[in-house]
């Protein structure tokens, strides 16, 4: 009784991670397959030939997948590094350094959290008119630069240091930036790579913000380029597509896979919080 | 302000040598202050100057275009509430607002169920169920757009997989993102598919927080299965789920990457959500697009109102 009730259980569980997992699966199988297999009638769970790799060749010859791919990273990668920047040293400023206005300051900070980009991008996609930054790096990075979410985890992480140590520093004489680089950071690499991850994902796998930004094919990242592939005939090229989502998806895929527990802690407490 | 010092300075020193070292005191802290004074708000300035030049400030202009009438390319022109009013008339709209709610409560049943389920089931520490959990939490790491993409494919009436599962089963093709009754079923399953790891995460984190102990009385008193979990493991695990259930309706009011590129809105208005509703009026008329994200605004502020309201009492 007790291992019939076990195997139902596993049973159960592996029919969860089934779901979860199978649409990858299929993805990956018909990126291996030319666009008349891959919507034939007759149902099958393995490619006819693994080594059938046109669909990768093709969108390395005739398509600006490595600009695209490109593209992504140089997003993703500087916004995450001007979060970095800006959001320590305002999480700095505002978990240690005493100045009238820090707390109303510290409030508009919360109260921003509330506001979404799909609130403003009526006014934002307007501002980038103005501003001329329609198809330019500038125009999909440095809106979506700064993240009030980053700023309060890491100001939370930073007020958690004593500050006896920074008192001790001062004391040495050490000024605000020693305190920052050589006590504040190196104790909190933890929240840090949390928002390193957290905003990498969040970047890599947009589409509202780059859709709304970028018109021109070679701005276009990754997302973006995939919902525009189409066959001659206009209708959506499935051994295209499905070739290049498993090149959009491997390298999250494998960031996850190294730094899980910053995943899980990052998207868990943004869901929280944010 | 050294003339200041200057002046407190004597006046301290009248009470002799002792107050000379709280004078000497005295200059520390407020050099002190002065540096952290300047420091900060030097390195607060880049940050604000980015929130309020891209979060409040368009937030404000949320507000203004709001009561224009303004098609991008003519002039502006002042129309108070109009726009509200069309909004609040036009059918389009309501069942805009009707496919909104429909989807967050239609996703929220969908995913609670499935998040505590899978829960319940993958708690112990093994290393199989600790796999499996990193591989229930795949999906919600990849694009969004891109797994709508993925999905849209599955869904195909001809050749997609889902139909032919279900033709093992006997069950009849379905039309799914075609057919304007089942679309906004097929895009809730989705979005199930995309964020139930992150859900069950969480509520593993609460269950482990329940105490064995009450588990261990009250088997002793005899409950079953069914019992314990209605009476021991929803109650205790109340602020959690009131946590995702909060969360869960703000993402799904937000949702729209997957609902894009999976349907545009459509087959007509089958699946239009407040947020392609925006997208799609963007081009045609900033006042009505800036109109809906307030309301949009507006039931992210009750919720999120609600939950602060709700929390505090759950502390006290």
């Amino acid at each position: 009784m007790k291992i019939l009730k076990r195997i139902i259980i596993v049973f159960i569980i592996l029919s969860i991670v089934f779901f979860a997992l199978f649409p990858f699966y299929i993805m990956l199988k018909d990126s291996f397959e030319p666009y008349e297999r891959i919507v034939s009638f007759d149902f099958h769970l393995l490619p006819d030939k693994i080594t059938y790799i046109d669909n990768y060749k093709e969108m390395f010859i005739n398509h600006h997948i490595l600009r695209w791919l490109g593209n992504s990273f140089i997003v993703a990668i500087l916004a995450v590094t001007g979060s970095l920047i800006l959001d320590i040293l305002a999480a700095f400023a505002l978990s240690r350094l005493n100045f009238p206005g820090k707390n109303l300051l510290f409030s508009i900070i919360l109260m921003t959290l509330m506001i979404s980009i799909q609130v403003i991008m009526v006014p934002l996609y307007l501002l980038m008119i103005k501003f001329n930054w329609l198809d330019t790096y500038t125009g999909l990075i440095v809106p979506i630069m700064t993240s009030p979410f980053a700023i309060f985890l890491l100001k939370q992480n930073f007020m958690q240091i004593p500050r006896e140590l920074d008192e001790a520093a001062l004391i040495d004489g050490a000024n605000y930036i020693n305190i920052l680089f050589k006590i504040i950071i190196p104790n909190s690499l933890a929240a840090i790579g949390t928002v390193v991850v957290i905003k990498f994902m969040w970047v890599w796998g947009d589409y509202l913000w780059p859709s709304l930004v970028v018109k021109d094919d070679l701005m276009r990242t990754l997302p973006v380029a995939i919902a525009m592939l189409r066959t001659p005939t206009g209708t959506v090229s499935w051994d295209l597509l499905t070739a290049t989502s498993v090149i959009a998806v491997i390298p999250i895929i494998i960031i996850f896979m190294y730094l899980q527990k910053y995943f899980v802690k990052g998207i868990t407490e943004g869901a929280i919080k944010g | 302000m050294n003339f200041f010092i200057d002046f407190m300075g004597h006046f301290l020193t009248l009470g002799g040598e002792k107050i000379k070292m709280k004078e000497g005191l005295m200059w520390i802290t407020l050099f002190r202050k002065k540096t952290q004074l300047l420091t900060g708000y030097l390195l607060l300035i880049p940050a604000m100057v980015c929130i309020f030049l891209f979060i409040l400030f368009p937030m404000s202009q949320t507000f203004i275009y709001s009561l224009f009438r303004w098609d991008l390319l003519g002039d502006k022109v002042f129309i108070g509430l109009d726009n509200f009013k069309f909004l609040f008339k036009d059918p389009f709209f309501k069942r805009t607002i009707i496919n909104t709610f429909l989807y967050t409560i239609l996703t929220f049943l969908g995913t609670f169920t499935l998040s505590i389920a899978t829960a319940l089931l993958m708690q112990s520490e093994m290393k199989i169920i600790r796999w499996a959990r990193g591989a229930i939490f795949i999906p919600v790491v990849v694009p969004m757009a891109v797994m709508g993409l993925i999905w849209k494919m599955l869904y195909e009436p001809q050749f997609g997989a889902i139909n032919q599962i279900l033709s093992f089963f006997r069950i009849p093709p379905q039309q799914w993102l075609y057919s304007g009754k089942l679309a906004l079923i097929a895009v809730t399953i989705f979005s199930i598919w995309k964020e139930f790891g992150l859900y069950t995460i969480i509520l593993i984190g609460g269950l482990q927080k329940v105490p064995n102990e009450l588990y261990e009385a009250a088997k002793i008193d005899g409950a079953n299965g069914f019992q314990l979990f209605f009476k021991i493991t929803l109650p205790s695990l109340r602020p959690i789920i009131f946590f995702v259930t909060t969360i869960l309706m703000i993402s799904s009011f937000k949702a729209f990457d997957h609902i894009w590129v999976m349907t545009q809105g459509g087959p007509g208005n089958a699946t239009s959500v407040m947020v392609t509703f925006i997208y799609t009026r963007l081009y045609d008329s900033v006042g009505l697009a800036s109109a809906a994200s307030l309301v949009l605004f507006l039931l992210i502020l009750t919720i999120t109102f609600v939950r602060m309201k709700l929390t505090r009492e759950e502390t006290y």
